[in-house]
């Protein structure tokens, strides 16, 4: 899997990285991106998963399941 | 054995985030069995958050705000039947009646049907607006595009949304006056030291906020309205809004036999009881939370999501599940400032702020009751408050959170 932020529809709601720190960073607005190249390591596909649920604006991109 | 199999058919009573977002999960967990999804407007599901943000300040058209798209409802296999508003369910039979006399059975029933806004009996009030559906915000800015100049908005209610609104029509140059009830804004949400930390907000972006104030009648005349306040004075608007809250779209169960307070009443699983569910903001449900048990009805995006993903995880398991477990979160964006909440303090709670100060309008507070902590407040600190969330998901003391500081 791998995913990605559209910059332009995340609100910096920072869910994303409360959820799963390990996948996303955010800065001090709450905008959000992922961490290295957006690939998922398969332990953490439940937690990407739930983040990509979980955020208010549909901002989180799957560029590959 | 899981609750839902294939042979099994759901009729989901209500189109809005809570009931799409069941439909999806249980399609992407593997339900294949008949969907029938109900909804009382006339389009396809779509998004209430952004109508009084993005859309009314015209940064976006409102078919952004969609959540189904036709080629999705396909793809799902969901059938989805819009403007079938249901008035009645029989809990034995499982059957859904709607307003033009269908009938729908099925095997499972989720009650989705949500809230709507709270009007108040004005003399004009079919010229006072709310902000609630779709049709509600194409209506409001067919009125403001009658005419290309800046108007006099008064808007009935400081809460959330008539903040958001009056946030969005002042970015388009209009005159915004907000009347507010009690001496501040959000008092009965966030406690009154939080809410009088708010107060300035509004007066920086050029919006007049009142506090304290008493409407008594809104009257039109040939060209204007006009709103009558308790004081014996008026203000004169051209567009009025009201935004004074919800109300839990249950009505049409109270035949049901089904327990109805103000919401449709449901355990700590969502159940109401024989295959019936309820979900997003018509449920009253138990949330336990050790060492609290609530039994509340929360109107916010992230809950209807939460109860959406709970239960279809709970339809498809084949082991019994742990009651819902859940740490609330909603946001507003009012004033040009982003609020954020995470876990449902009382606004009775203790307040502390951890991190800012009211002055810079930046700021992370905790509510602690019996020094537990029951919540977090930011002002523009998206990070240090996610990054504190453990401490509300976990009840953490405040001694300890203070020793930990997981917002640094």
């Amino acid at each position: 899997m791998k995913i990605l932020v559209n910059a332009d529809k995340c609100q910096g709601h920072a869910r994303c990285y409360a959820i799963a720190p390990e996948l996303f960073d955010v800065d001090d607005y709450g905008q959000s991106t992922v961490r290295g190249d957006g690939v998922v390591p398969a332990d953490l596909i439940e937690k990407a998963k739930l983040a990509i649920a979980n955020c208010p604006e549909y901002a989180i991109d799957v560029l590959e399941d | 054995m899981s609750s839902l199999q294939p042979s099994h058919s759901l009729i989901v009573v209500g189109a809005g985030l809570a009931g799409w977002r069941l439909v999806e999960a249980l399609r992407r967990d593997g339900f294949s069995g008949e969907l029938l999804l109900l909804g009382a407007e006339s389009q396809r599901p779509y998004d209430r958050p952004p109508l009084s943000k993005q859309v009314l300040s015209t940064k976006w058209t409102i078919d952004r705000a969609e959540l189904a798209s036709a080629e999705r409802l396909k793809e799902l296999n969901v059938n989805f039947l819009a403007s079938h508003t249901a008035t009645s369910l029989d809990v034995d039979t499982h059957c859904v009646k709607t307003s033009a006399g269908e009938q729908y059975r099925a095997s499972h029933i989720v009650i989705a049907t949500g809230s709507r806004a709270r009007t108040l009996d004005y003399s004009a009030t079919e010229h006072v607006h709310t902000v609630r559906t779709h049709d509600d915000v194409v209506r409001l800015l067919g009125e403001l595009s009658e005419k290309d100049e800046p108007r006099d908005v008064v808007i009935i209610g400081g809460g959330f949304i008539g903040a958001e609104a009056a946030t969005s029509l002042a970015t388009l140059g209009h005159r915004v006056t907000v009347l507010e009830a009690m001496e501040r804004p959000l008092m009965n949400v966030v406690g009154p030291d939080v809410a009088t930390w708010l107060e300035g907000l509004a007066a920086d972006a050029d919006i007049t906020l009142r506090g304290s104030q008493v409407v008594l009648d809104v009257v039109a005349d040939a060209e204007s309205l006009r709103v009558l306040m308790g004081d014996g004075s008026s203000i004169g608007a051209s567009l009025v809004i009201v935004a004074v809250g919800a109300l839990a779209n249950c009505e049409w169960l109270e035949s049901s036999g089904l327990e109805i307070r103000g919401g449709v009443v449901v355990d700590d699983h969502l159940s109401a009881g024989n295959d019936i569910w309820a979900i997003g903001d018509v449920a009253r449900f138990t949330w336990r939370h050790d060492p609290f048990v609530e039994e509340l009805r929360i109107e916010h995006w992230q809950t209807a999501n939460d109860h959406a993903q709970y239960l279809a995880a709970q339809l498809l398991s084949a082991e019994p599940s742990p009651p819902l477990s859940m740490v609330p979160y909603f946001w507003s964006d009012q004033y040009g400032k982003k609020i954020q909440m995470l876990g449902h303090p009382a606004p009775t709670d203790e307040v502390t702020c951890v991190l800012g100060s009211p002055e810079e309008a930046k700021w992370l507070a905790i509510y602690s009751r019996d020094g537990l902590v029951t919540g977090l407040i930011a002002l523009s600190h998206p990070r240090a408050l996610m990054m504190s969330r453990d401490l509300v998901g976990e009840h953490s003391t405040v001694e300890n959170a203070l020793a930990l500081q997981p917002w640094t």
